[in-house]
């Protein structure tokens, strides 16, 4: 190698760069935002993905919308019910036709009123074509407003098949017949603080579903702002409106600061109606990827709450405590009592594809109902909530949690029975398992479905004698397989949205876009009709609960596995107020902080 | 000299316009739709028509062409998973943050780099040279995220000397930095120590030695210099990698950075988050091979640049 | 973006430290435990995924020297088969990484100019592509593709793709290396003499290119298996790599991360599976430098 003495190459020279590099460094950790001082701090271990309430379908959204915004009626801090929010329904509403009252100290967090207008230009902006999302069918039981999102789409695709200098002139005037046109739905505004709702049908659950996020209202005056029409007719919203600072809130807190991925910070809003009970002052609101690295936070006292403890540890957590909280299914262990396990609204199960036929062209085995039932009995739910979930899950028969839905008798259905199972597949052509194709096993590589799929596929394996393949995808691989039925048995799970039997039922209707198994059964399509259209009540849930036996006894479109447990974890002794509510719906404006201290917790 | 500089330089465009049109071809052809997400309802086929079509999506050819115009304005688009950010954001955002992580891992790889692979070189067969030998190898034979979560736990919960999770101050930097500094440091030690045993060996350094030079001039001033150019080369890549972050240590110390994004974005699906990722990789990574081409082909007269002078 | 494992450079020649000895005792290990895995993964292929709910998570013991597993497999046979796939996918992405980094690298340094520039360019270009994407694309076209037309298993496809995925990149970064050594070694006088008495450009490449090159594509060989072992590793953290419950090195190592908290600690699930993949990955690194060394002894130049 040739030598180049030229240049001198002396330490000094050295030192500038490097002086330099690390200059450069520190200034680029001070372009991100410091950590906020907050009185609270609470951790998810997912992400925000909108604050949108329109757009919101994951838990982790609507768990902060519930924070900011107060509907007619709130989630109930104990139960799956709801309880009145803002309003205050007038005598005279029945099933089909509601009629609120706006509370006159229901106010946003800059003193303007609550409005009617406000309630109506949510709901219109939850249903118009540009805006809706997984939810807007809710606002369908609304009388006139599925007639007016079809002629929407309708005009949209005549304009947009216009020429283009023609088109906004034609948008003009159909936006005046498109105000005209929601005036004279089922929402009726009767004055600034009436609002009457009136329904297609008597909907016995509807109070439940004014809870849920696409009804919440909105600050129509700074909302407004950010609304964009295209020249074909369709409404935007520059997706910036709910940045902190852009909008108004009547709920409890308001958003203070959103950084990305990181965390928001709520301050409680001093125009909120009972602010005078909001004890917290403010919460910052993390959300970290990691579960184990959640855990730490908490562990080490940086978090007071944790919200959610989907890590691999979990069983041993929840074995080694004992919740003194009421509803918690957790007393065991004695070494710690900051670990609440509870049920929740939600049901584990594994969906069989009931089509006649198999993606790859051949014969689909589940198509038959006893090869159905016959891999539902030989599953051992009780081995898999003590063996491999351990988190004192309820092993579940059937889809609807058992004693959430008040009134709603409980069902059981086809349970673990060897030898009825080899009889069944007997019957169906397979002699103890004799002839039968590999079974594809489809789930996706999350949390522990891996493993919860490797023993459910060594019970069928080893107790009917059937081949099984795992197929673990990552998420979207596994979503788009499941949509289009590519599968023999994939996992899944449902969590109710509202406090009925229906939210469960209805995924098994053969006209719903989230039946995966495709289980199409005529029989049950009538009778579920038949049961919701009951107007006695109790001889409704009477009759629901007969389809839930029907399905589950003979018919199995699917295995249920067992009840979703969640998990949180904070002191008990300093953090009180919190409940456990099946729907995982933390209200922070019930919650109160006994020291001072800043994320108070630790008791490692 | 510039002409060569110039012709490579004119070149960058062209590489970033392939890759675009690559990575493009990826994301539309690897199937998973990025407007259903999990736990969400089935999308009715006409809301998805009004998505894509605000999105500026309605086709492949469409989106195509106008992302492209779109990034001529220095617009990356929108996310499609997190729909109240724009890529824009999100990357400036996390950038400075992965770049903070990553030069100070290149920096750590470095010194320690350099500086044990000249302590081993100087001392072959000894002590050092097996304890440097061995911290390399040790280095690129652990997974990160095993070292990750034992820097975690040794760190907080066994010495709890550092907070979890806490992004903002010098300390935050430190441990990532040094799980992401491992694999480079033991890359540059090893070449560190080939180079620098290649070049005590030779000629030149005699002569030096001969001239009577005091041992520390002959390393500092003749030998390292001549045994840094192949760090060099390797620095360049290297260092656009570490800049645009990491998954794995990211997600373990809870850190801000763009790399779990880039992950996120393949895994969800957002078509425009993963065409902004990979654009603001390549860009740094395709920029930083030229400048380390030509600066080797400055000082290695041997190294021909490619292209005809 | 990327994990520092994924895209590395070259590291060039390695000298050994460790003259003979080390080097032979490395040596040894690897074959001991390439024969462990091969024969115990042979054995170990009909019952590793056989669950036994009732045993599980328990500590080493005479009947089950490694512990068993979250369901009750003994983790013994599990480590051999995970070795075997494990060492199995390295070994072929490294054969295949090596193989078109050398043609390609030779080629665009030998010819040099304009083809030499258009060659690099699009090894700039397959550098710039998103990795990750390309493994989820392997996987779902490819994956298909050789279980329904070729009949494959699903953990064959998994490894298959896996290889595929790992060598397509590493040859990037051979290519590169076996190119500035070719660009090089073609301005040293033994190669200009050789042209001048009128020896081809097969020849040169033969009989002077090859040897002197063969010390860098031992070397990087040696690093590239570990890097396609940890690559897998990665992979299956993320959960596209080698699917359960066909164990690999890397998804043992994976699951066994998240066994070890704060909280409670099922350490051999971590120690096993980690152990016999650094211990291995350190032997295949001294074997390298051992091989290193005896090849620069006869360096010609």
């Amino acid at each position: 190698m040739p030598a180049r003495s030229s240049l001198s190459f002396g330490s000094a020279r050295l030192l500038i760069p490097l002086v330099g590099l690390v200059g450069l460094i520190l200034g680029l950790t001070r372009l991100t935002p410091r950590e906020p001082a907050a009185e609270l701090r609470v951790v998810d271990a997912v992400s925000i993905a909108t604050l949108d309430p329109a757009q919101m379908s994951w838990l982790q959204d609507i768990r902060v919308a519930s924070q900011l915004y107060e509907g007619l009626y709130v989630p109930s801090a104990r139960s799956t019910g709801v309880e009145p929010g803002c309003a205050l329904e007038l005598p005279g509403s029945d099933d089909s036709s509601l009629r609120f009252q706006i509370r006159t100290d229901a106010r946003w967090s800059n003193g303007d009123p609550v409005t009617t207008d406000d309630f109506i230009f949510a709901w219109r902006r939850a249903v118009e074509p540009g805006t809706a999302r997984d939810y807007s069918f809710f606002l369908y039981l609304i009388r006139g407003v599925r007639e007016y999102v079809d002629w929407r789409n309708t005009e949209i695709e005549r304009i947009g098949r216009l020429p283009p200098n023609e088109r906004g002139a034609a948008a003009a005037a159909h936006r005046l017949e498109a105000d005209r046109r929601f005036s004279e739905t089922g929402i009726v505004r009767e004055d600034g603080r009436t609002l009457r709702i009136e329904l297609v049908r008597k909907v016995a659950y509807f109070r439940s579903l004014l809870a849920g996020p696409v009804f919440l209202p909105l600050h129509r005056g700074s909302v407004e702002r950010f609304a964009r029409w295209s020249d074909t007719g369709l409404l935007f919203f520059d997706p910036h409106w709910c940045k902190p600072g852009n909008t108004q809130y009547n709920g409890a807190y308001s958003l203070a600061d959103w950084t990305f991925k990181r965390g928001l910070l709520l301050t409680k809003n001093p125009a909120y109606r009972d602010a005078a009970s909001v004890a917290v002052g403010s919460v910052e609101w993390l959300d970290v990827a990691s579960v184990d690295t959640a855990w730490l936070m908490y562990a080490t006292g940086r978090a007071g709450w944790l919200l959610s403890l989907e890590a691999g540890f979990a069983p041993e957590l929840v074995q080694q405590s004992d919740s003194p909280l009421p509803g918690a299914l957790n007393h065991s262990g004695r070494k710690r009592d900051d670990v609440h396990a509870f049920p929740a609204f939600g049901t584990y199960f594994y969906n069989f594809n009931c089509l006649p036929w198999l993606p790859d062209g051949g014969r689909n085995p589940f198509a038959d109902a006893r090869v159905r039932l016959a891999f539902s009995m030989a599953v051992d739910r009780v081995a898999l909530v003590s063996q491999v979930t351990r988190r004192d899950e309820p092993p579940a028969t059937t889809i609807i949690p058992p004693g959430m839905i008040t009134g709603y008798p409980h069902v059981e259905g086809a349970g673990l029975d060897l030898s009825r199972a080899r009889s069944l597949l007997a019957e169906a052509g397979y002699p103890g398992g004799r002839g039968f194709p590999e079974v594809t096993l489809l789930f996706n590589n999350e949390a522990n479905h891996g493993l919860i799929a490797q023993s459910v596929a060594a019970m069928w394996s080893q107790s009917l004698g059937v081949p099984v393949r795992l197929l673990g995808k990552e998420a979207q691989s596994y979503r788009e397989d499941k949509k289009q039925h590519r599968f023999m048995v994939a996992r899944a799970s449902w969590y109710g949205d509202y406090d009925d039997p229906t939210t469960f039922l209805d995924v098994f209707r053969s006209d719903n876009g989230n039946n995966d198994s495709a289980y199409a059964d005529p029989e049950y399509d009538r009778m579920l009709a038949r049961a919701d259209g009951l107007p006695d009540a109790s001889a409704r849930l009477q009759a629901l609960a007969q389809c839930e036996r029907y399905l589950f006894n003979g018919s199995m479109p699917a295995v249920p596995l067992f009840h979703y447990v969640n998990i949180y974890a904070f002191d008990p002794k300093r953090l009180t107020g919190v409940s456990l509510s099946p729907r995982l719906l933390p209200l922070l404006r019930n919650v109160r902080v006994s020291t001072s201290q800043p994320g108070a917790a630790g008791s490692d | 000299m510039s002409h060569r500089l110039l012709s490579r330089l004119l070149q960058v465009p062209i590489v970033l316009f392939v890759i675009y049109t690559l990575t493009f071809v990826m994301v539309v052809a690897v199937p998973g739709n990025p407007f259903q997400r999990e736990g969400s309802r089935a999308l009715p086929p006409l809301l998805e028509q009004a998505l894509r079509q605000r999105y500026g999506m309605d086709d492949n050819w469409t989106f195509y062409w106008r992302y492209l115009g779109r990034l001529m304005h220095g617009d990356f688009g929108e996310s499609l998973q997190y729909e109240n950010w724009s890529c824009n954001e999100i990357i400036a955002a996390s950038l400075p943050v992965s770049a903070a992580i990553g030069l100070t891992a290149v920096l750590i790889a470095l010194v320690v780099g350099v500086g044990l692979g000249t302590l081993a070189a100087l001392r072959r067969g000894g002590l050092v040279d097996f304890a440097a030998i061995g911290l390399a190898v040790f280095s690129i034979s652990v997974p990160a995220f095993v070292v990750g979560a034992a820097l975690l736990i040794l760190f907080s919960v066994v010495f709890p000397i550092m907070p979890v999770g806490t992004w903002g101050g010098p300390l935050d930097l430190l441990r990532p930095a040094v799980t992401l500094s491992l694999v480079p440091m033991a890359y540059i030690l090893r070449l560190t120590r080939l180079s620098m045993t290649e070049v005590l060996d030779s000629d030149f350094i005699r002569t030096a030695r001969a001239k009577g030079l005091s041992e520390s001039a002959v390393i500092w001033r003749h030998a390292l210099r001549n045994a840094l150019l192949p760090v060099m080369s390797y620095l360049g890549p290297a260092t656009a990698a570490a800049m645009t972050g990491s998954f794995v240590v990211e997600r373990v110390f809870n850190v801000p950075g763009l790399g779990i994004h880039f992950v996120n974005g393949v895994l969800n699906r957002d078509q425009m988050l993963i065409l902004a990722t990979v654009l603001v990789y390549s860009t740094m990574l395709v920029t930083l091979n030229v400048l380390v081409d030509f600066v080797n082909g400055l000082i290695d007269p041997r190294v021909n640049l490619g292209a005809p002078a | 973006m990327i994990v520092a494992a994924e895209r590395e450079f070259s590291i060039g020649v390695t000298p050994s430290l460790a003259r003979r000895p080390t080097a032979s005792a490395a040596a040894i290990f690897l074959i001991l435990m390439i024969a462990a895995c091969g024969v115990g993964g042979l054995w170990a292929r009909s019952r590793f995924a056989a669950t036994h709910l009732e045993t599980a998570r328990t500590p080493p013991t005479a009947r089950a020297p490694f512990g068993t597993d979250l369901l009750g497999r003994c983790l013994l046979p599990r480590c051999l088969l995970g070795g075997a796939v494990s060492l199995g996918v390295g070994a072929a992405a490294a054969a295949f990484s090596v193989f078109l980094g050398v043609v390609w690298g030779s080629l665009a340094g030998m010819a040099g100019g304009r083809l030499d520039a258009f060659m690099m360019r699009i090894v700039d270009v397959l550098y710039g592509l998103p990795y990750l994407l390309l493994v989820i694309l392997f996987k779902i076209g490819l994956g298909g593709l050789l279980s329904s037309r070729l009949g494959m298993s699903h953990g064959m496809t998994d490894a298959v793709v896996l290889m595929l995925a790992i060598g397509g990149v590493s040859w990037l970064t051979m290519a590169r290396i076996i190119r500035t050594q070719v660009l090089s070694l073609k301005a040293r006088p033994f190669v200009e003499a050789a042209r001048a008495i009128g020896v081809g450009p097969i020849g040169i490449w033969r009989t002077h290119l090859l040897p002197n090159l063969a010390g860098p594509i031992i070397a990087y060989t040696t690093l590239t298996i570990p890097q396609a072992i940890l690559q897998e590793s990665f992979l299956s953290f993320l959960g596209i790599g080698i699917q359960p419950p066909m164990p690999s090195w890397g998804n043992l190592a994976a699951e066994g991360v998240a066994a070890i908290n704060s909280v409670q600690s099922f350490w051999w699930l971590l120690a096993f599976p980690c152990g016999m993949l650094s211990l291995t990955l350190l032997a295949l690194n001294l074997v390298g430098d051992g091989m290193q060394a005896a090849l620069s002894g006869e360096d010609p130049a």
